[in-house]
Order: structure tokens, then C-alpha cells, then sequence
């Protein structure tokens, strides 16, 4: 039920996940960030199987960092994101990873990108997109408001949007967001939240509320 | 060159002596072919395959002293009571404690287990393991049997020197930091407890009463839940054991309090 | 001998080992690849390079234009099929290009290697490999053949040109040992101390590829210790990016030809300027080349040094 949403704006690429971890029917936390930097300037937004998704994640982040400490060199987006796909295509048919991914990522050869990964290896650069039953309730707007070029705040109303229509018409409930952007300065999170803060914030627990500035 | 041996951790569970395997045993089921009765609720295909203490009520939640971990005690075959007196916290040592959901012989395996492991990291680098890598151990074991029928569902719990931390692991492999955790059939029970009763700044003993009424009525409503609470409070100088109350005692000591705060409103 | 022989036997100068002991160490020690010698040499390793330098000399020069590989072709006989007209260099991906000196039959194993190496990379990330990532690929198969048990080293030095996206235009050059490095101009295969001391002397930074050109043609004639240069035993190629693509033009016959021309008359305008002034010319012709050759030597330490960094 995890919702992954993706889009490119100018100079910059915008993913945004849903909080919630969700198990059988419960949801057993509130806070989860499903967006994990995979570099300095990569992100990648994760959907599926709990365990497959922070293992494949580290996975991909190590692997990443490998080839930067033989190589003096980092991969663009382009290239981490081929070399992802072929990893999760080659573990397909002995131990794959349930996860559907999207990866975004800044680079001086290609600019700010988005990639569409499913969890069968499938890969396509995209200019926005999304996962999951979210995507049946996103894409459409996805499509009636993305345009080249937009600037952050154009791509966060779109999010907005798509925020806005899951919470009235997607049965599962999602009331908090992860949001995170990547451009030429590196990874920014955007929105986030942590219940610690928030309790700690709520009985006024001086020392939690000075941490609390999300 | 990192020490990933806990990736063969069941080879030196073969190594144990013949000697100490011998003196193990089991109680048997008190049925009259207990063999039968073993196999049909062992056999996976049949309605409710068997996994030991799956019928369960564990939780734990950090707040402003410290953490504290309550679980139910009784250990289900099916239809069957097992166990009224299984220790469902497992002390891991004297700074961290685990929760057994799921399969008992797991969870008590497992996090045994990890026990041997944080300690020989005590030895190897002269100070304690976090709670962030002693949990990751155990996940990371429970991700390499992914699939295999492992069944646990554990948390995972501690002092360290970045403070409480309280971490979800379970056999699919997921692991979670959490303010707040109840596994196990009677969770759904403990959270509505839980949740509504949870303040950051509770006092001590305001938090041992939530624990314990809130794993009291998950027994309450899950038959697969019961015996006694057991609670523990973590502390910075390290876990004490507060409590073991059997829900019976817990069930008439409320009902008489309620009792009690009825005709006080009723003098009133 | 060996040249990293003499080099060694330098060190070694408070000198207990005459050469004939170490020559009978040298059987001792020659055997195995895997084994050093009481001096520290690994004498097969040793061998390689000497088998190299007795084959056909090739050269690199690195413009900001591009890459320019030369390469003698040793004619064996009248009767043999020419092969084609590129014996010695070969194409290993989209990027890169390499020149041998050694034995062709492992070069082939070498070059076969390097193009698979080129293409899992290009399978794994979509992109080309870099070029110093193929060079390095390739010279940790030839260090395994140094240490690992009982087969000997490829006889095989190459000279890779490349343009990558990182580094632009690169040119490295490798040896049996499996070092490598990268150089602005460089030599191998016969005669290559010569040719890398008119190397050092006659290479510029602002150099034209036509330059270069004949800057190599200069470096193989010497090589070659031929008086006329003969357009049919030279290979000449020429690595440049090209609208977005690299590409590694063979020159024909007759522009190997024109190549030739082009330096003979630079030579010859050297050679009347040379008689004109006095006899200690700065190094027009041959011996003046080796003269300021040895001088460098002098100085600096030895031009292969690298080999055992």
C-alpha cells in the first residue's frame, strides 16, 4: 500500500512517500522514511516488502560508494540507475527484492533525472511518476498539471494535489509525507516527521522541543 | 576485515556436544498420542500449522525515563495452552532486552544468539554495543533466512550511549526505530490501550500501569493471549524486572477498584 | 640482459654479485614466475620485457586534438598474405583503442579480454568504461600471471589511447608486470629507450596532430634504424572525437606515404641547419639523440623506472 510519487522540475527532482509502515492490517509506525539517499546526490524512493526495501537500499548505497572509492569518481545518475536495474534483474529469478523503486538524482552530465523501476527490473527515465495503487490515484493529475521546467513550488502543488486526492478517495489512510529534493546543492529534505519530537513537543519537554525543527 | 561469522551461525549450533542434547527434553502435550497431535499441528498444510507463543502480547515504548517492556506468558499449540508461565522477555544482558513473538524456538534461538555475539563485540572493542547494531545483527540474520520459515517478531530494546532506543525486528526482515511497539495476536488490543493512554512525560508508575493494563486487556480479548504480565523498565544504568502479575489477580484487583471508584462517584 | 638487470645490479652496486653469479642465480630463480630471486626480481617477468623489446616499436603521442599511435610492422616475407591493414592496433570499444608490441597470439587473448571487459561494463551502467577502469581491468590479469602458480606472464606490452568523459583524450601504456601509467608521449616495443629519449626531447604540449604524426614517423625511423622509411612496414592511425563519437582512422598507404615525406624534409632542413653550426648540435641527427640521452640520464633517473615503482 506504500505510495511512491517522483517528478522533475527544473534543475531539480522531487520524491515524496507516504509515513506509514503497515503491517497485515495495522500500521506499526507513523514516521518511516521510505527515501533513502543512495549518495550526496542520489535518492531513491522505495516501495514493497519492508525488509527487501531497506535491504536493497543499503545495498544499492554501499555498491554505489564502492565504485566511488575504485574509481575517484561517482556514477551519474544515468549509470547508478542501469547498474541498479541490472542488480535487481540479476537477483530476479534466484532471491529478488520485492521492491518497486523510483531513483532521482542530480548530475553535471544529465541535470537533475528521474528513473521508474518495478520490481521486475522494467526501467524507464521519466519525467514524473509514481507506484503502487497511489499511482492510480496520481497519475492523472500528473498528467493534467506537470510541465517542463516548473519551479519547486509548482512541483510541490502538484504533490499537494496528489496528496489531497489520496486522502479523500484511497482507502488507506496516509496522513504524513516524506519529501525530499536533489539538485546541483545535493539532497534536501523537505517535509518529514518524527513522533519522538512530536510527543516530546506535545508535553513541552524542553530539551526534545529544541530538536524538533523539521 | 569485518566479522560477518554470524552469517553461519547455525553451524556452531550443530557443534553443541552430544552430552548437553541428550539432557534437553520436552513436555509433551497432555493428549493421547502426542506424536499425532505433534505432527498434525506441525504439518504446514493443515489449517492452523503450528507456531509455538504465536497467540501473543508484547510491547514496549520509550518515553521520558527510560523504556518499558510488558508481554503476556502463555504459549498456544493451535487450540491448545501450552505454557501459562513462558518468559517472553529475553535478556539479552544486563543493557538490552528482547520480545518473543512468533516462534518461541526462534526468538529464544536468535536472540541467544545475539547475546553471544554483542558480548564478544564487548570483548573485541572494549566497550557496549548500540542498540541501532545489535538490532541490525539480528535483522540482518533474519533477512539471510528470509523465506526459509522463520517466524519471529521481536523488539529489540536498550540503553546506549546515544540514549533508549527501541528497534522492531521481524522474520520478514523488517526493522524498524519506534517510539512505540506491540507484536503479537493481541497487539491490536494493547495499542488501543497504548495509544491513548501514552504521554511522553509520563512518571514511572503511571508507565508501568499503562504497560501492564494494556497487555492485561489484550488477554482480556485474546484467547491466544494470557497467564502474566511480565514488566521490565529499562534505565540508563541498565534493565530491572518491575513486576509478574498473573491477569487473573490483575482482573479481579481492577474490577474491584472500578467497583470502588463506582460507589465513590455514587456517595459523591 | 635485461634492462631492469642493470638497473637493479645499480642498487646492488657494494656489488657481491658478479654477473655470472647471477646469471647462474638466474636459473635458479627463472623457473617459476611466482618466485623471487635473493635480489627481489621476478626473472620471467623480466624475460617478458625483453621478449617485448625485441617486437615491432610502437609509439603514442597525446594532442589536445587527439591521440596519434604508430606502429613498425615487422615484413617477415614477400609470400605472406597481408592480414589487414591494421595488424597492430585494435579497436576494444566505442572509446578506446590499443597498439601491441609483444607476441600477437597473446595480445589476442589480451585484446579479446579487454573488449569483454569493455562490454560487461557497458552492460552494467549503459555507459562506456572509462579508459584507466579497461587499463586497470586489464593489468590486474596480467599482475595474476606474476604471482599465481606456474603459467607464465602475457609477453605483451600495450599502448591504450582513449577519450573518456572524465579525463578527455588519454594515452597509458602496460607492460607484462601489469603496471601501468599514463603518458603524454610514449614508446614501446624495439629500441624503445632511444625512442622515448627523441620522445622526451621533441615533444610539445601545443603540438598539432599533424605534428605528432610526424614527430612519430621521426621516433619509429629511429626505432626502425632504417635510412628510408618505408610507408608499407609503418601503421599509422589516428584517435579523435568526432561529433560526440571516437573514432580511430587508419591512415592509407599513401597518407602513411605523405607522413613520411613530411619528415623527411624537416629532416633534411635539420640536418643542413646542423652542418652549418657547430659539431655539438642539440641533438638533430642519431648520435645526438643518444648523447642527449645519456645526459638526461645522468640527471634524472632512469626512463623506466616506472616498471617498478
Amino acid at each position: 500500500m506504500d505510495v511512491v510519487l517522483g517528478f522533475v522540475g527544473d534543475g531539480f527532482t522531487i520524491i515524496a512517500t507516504d509515513a506509514g509502515q503497515t503491517r497485515s492490517i495495522m500500521r506499526i509506525k507513523a514516521d518511516e522514511d521510505k527515501i533513502p539517499e543512495l549518495d550526496e546526490y542520489k535518492i531513491m524512493g522505495c516501495a514493497g516488502d519492508a525488509g527487501d526495501r531497506t535491504h536493497f537500499a543499503e545495498f544499492v548505497a554501499k555498491n554505489l560508494k564502492l565504485y566511488e572509492l575504485r574509481n575517484d569518481t561517482a556514477l551519474t545518475t544515468a549509470e547508478a540507475a542501469a547498474w541498479t536495474r541490472k542488480a535487481l534483474a540479476d537477483a530476479l529469478r534466484r532471491k529478488p527484492w520485492q521492491v518497486n523503486t523510483l531513483i532521482g538524482g542530480y548530475d553535471e552530465v544529465d541535470g537533475a533525472s528521474l528513473y521508474f523501476m518495478d520490481y521486475l527490473a522494467a526501467m524507464a527515465k521519466v519525467p514524473f511518476g509514481a507506484h503502487g495503487y497511489g499511482a492510480y490515484f496520481t497519475y492523472g493529475l500528473m498528467d493534467r498539471m506537470w510541465r517542463p521546467n516548473m519551479s519547486e513550488d509548482e512541483i510541490l502543488a502538484i504533490l499537494d494535489a496528489c496528496i489531497a486526492e489520496l486522502q479523500t478517495r484511497f482507502m488507506v489512510s496516509m496522513p504524513a509525507f516524506f519529501v525530499k529534493k536533489v539538485d546541483a546543492s545535493g539532497v534536501t529534505v523537505l517535509r518529514s516527521i518524527n513522533s519522538f519530537d512530536d510527543e516530546r513537543a506535545r508535553v513541552g519537554d524542553d530539551e526534545a522541543a529544541a530538536a524538533s525543527t523539521n | 576485515m569485518a566479522d560477518l561469522s554470524f552469517l553461519h551461525a547455525t553451524k556452531a549450533s550443530a557443534a553443541l556436544p552430544a552430552q548437553e542434547m541428550e539432557e534437553a527434553s520436552f513436555a509433551l502435550p497432555a493428549v493421547a498420542d502426542p506424536a499425532a497431535y505433534q505432527s498434525q499441528l506441525y504439518d504446514p498444510a493443515s489449517a492452523t500449522p503450528l507456531h509455538m507463543a504465536h497467540g501473543t502480547t508484547t510491547l514496549a515504548f520509550v518515553f521520558k525515563h527510560g523504556v518499558v517492556v510488558a508481554v503476556d506468558s502463555r504459549a498456544t499449540q493451535g487450540q491448545y495452552i501450552g505454557s501459562q508461565t513462558v518468559k517472553k522477555v529475553i535478556e539479552i544482558n544486563p543493557y538490552l532486552l528482547g520480545t518473543m513473538a512468533g516462534g518461541a524456538a526462534d526468538c529464544m534461538f536468535w536472540e541467544r544468539e545475539l547475546g553471544r555475539q554483542c558480548r564478544l563485540y564487548e570483548l573485541r572493542n572494549k566497550e557496549r554495543i548500540s542498540v541501532r547494531a545489535a538490532s541490525k545483527i539480528l535483522g540482518n540474520i533474519v533477512y539471510n533466512y528470509k523465506g526459509m520459515g522463520l517466524s519471529m517478531g521481536t523488539m529489540v530494546t536498550g540503553c546506549d550511549a546515544s540514549g533508549f532506543s527501541l528497534f522492531y525486528v521481524d522474520s520478514d526482515g523488517t526493522r524498524l526505530e519506534g517510539q512505540r511497539f506491540s507484536v503479537g495476536s493481541g497487539s491490536t488490543f494493547a495499542y488501543g490501550v497504548l495509544d491513548s493512554g501514552f504521554r511522553w512525560d509520563m512518571e514511572p508508575e503511571e508507565a508501568y500501569d499503562l504497560a501492564r493494563r494494556a497487555i492485561y486487556h489484550a488477554t482480556h480479548r485474546d484467547a491466544y493471549s494470557g497467564g502474566q504480565v511480565n514488566l521490565y523498565h529499562v534505565r540508563e544504568e541498565g534493565w530491572v524486572k518491575i513486576s509478574a502479575d498473573n491477569v487473573f489477580d490483575l482482573h479481579y484487583g481492577y474490577a474491584a477498584e472500578a467497583a470502588a471508584e463506582a460507589d465513590a462517584e455514587a456517595a459523591a | 640482459m635485461p634492462v631492469q638487470a642493470a638497473t637493479v645490479a645499480k642498487t646492488d652496486e657494494d656489488g657481491t654479485l658478479d654477473s655470472s653469479t647471477q646469471r647462474s642465480m638466474a636459473r635458479r630463480y627463472d623457473s617459476r614466475t611466482t618466485i623471487f630471486s635473493p635480489e627481489g626480481r621476478l626473472y620471467q617477468v623480466e624475460y617478458a620485457m625483453e621478449a617485448i623489446s625485441q617486437a615491432g616499436a610502437c609509439v603514442g603521442i597525446l594532442t589536445s586534438d587527439g591521440i596519434v599511435l604508430a606502429a613498425e610492422k615487422k615484413v617477415t616475407s614477400p609470400l605472406l598474405e597481408p592480414s589487414v591493414n591494421a595488424e597492430k592496433m585494435y579497436r576494444i570499444d566505442a572509446q578506446t583503442a590499443v597498439a601491441v608490441a609483444g607476441m600477437t597470439s597473446d595480445a589476442n587473448i589480451l585484446v579479446n579480454y579487454a573488449r569483454q571487459v569493455g562490454q560487461r561494463y557497458l552492460f552494467s551502467y549503459r555507459k562506456d568504461i572509462p579508459v584507466e577502469q579497461l587499463v586497470r581491468q586489464v593489468c590486474d590479469l596480467k599482475q595474476g600471471y606474476t604471482q599465481y602458480g606456474g603459467l607464465r606472464p602475457f609477453g605483451v606490452s600495450f599502448l591504450y589511447a582513449g577519450w573518456d568523459r572524465l579525463h578527455g583524450y588519454q594515452l597509458y601504456k602496460s607492460d607484462p608486470s601489469g603496471n601501468f601509467g599514463g603518458w603524454k608521449a610514449t614508446a614501446i616495443g624495439s629500441n624503445y629507450q632511444n625512442a622515448r629519449s627523441t620522445l622526451k626531447q621533441k615533444y610539445e604540449e601545443e603540438m598539432t596532430l599533424d605534428d605528432a604524426k610526424t614527430l612519430a614517423i621521426r621516433v619509429l625511423s629511429k626505432a626502425m634504424d632504417a635510412t628510408t622509411m618505408d610507408a608499407e612496414k609503418v601503421e599509422l592511425a589516428v584517435l579523435t572525437r568526432v561529433d560526440g563519437a571516437v573514432t580511430l582512422k587508419h591512415l592509407s598507404g599513401d597518407d602513411v606515404a605523405a607522413a613520411i615525406a613530411a619528415f623527411e624534409v624537416i629532416r633534411e632542413k635539420e640536418q643542413a641547419e646542423g652542418e652549418g653550426s657547430s659539431a655539438s648540435g642539440s641533438g638533430g641527427n642519431g648520435e645526438g639523440a643518444g648523447s642527449g640521452a645519456a645526459a638526461a640520464n645522468a640527471d634524472d633517473p632512469p626512463p623506466e623506472d616506472e616498471d617498478y615503482a
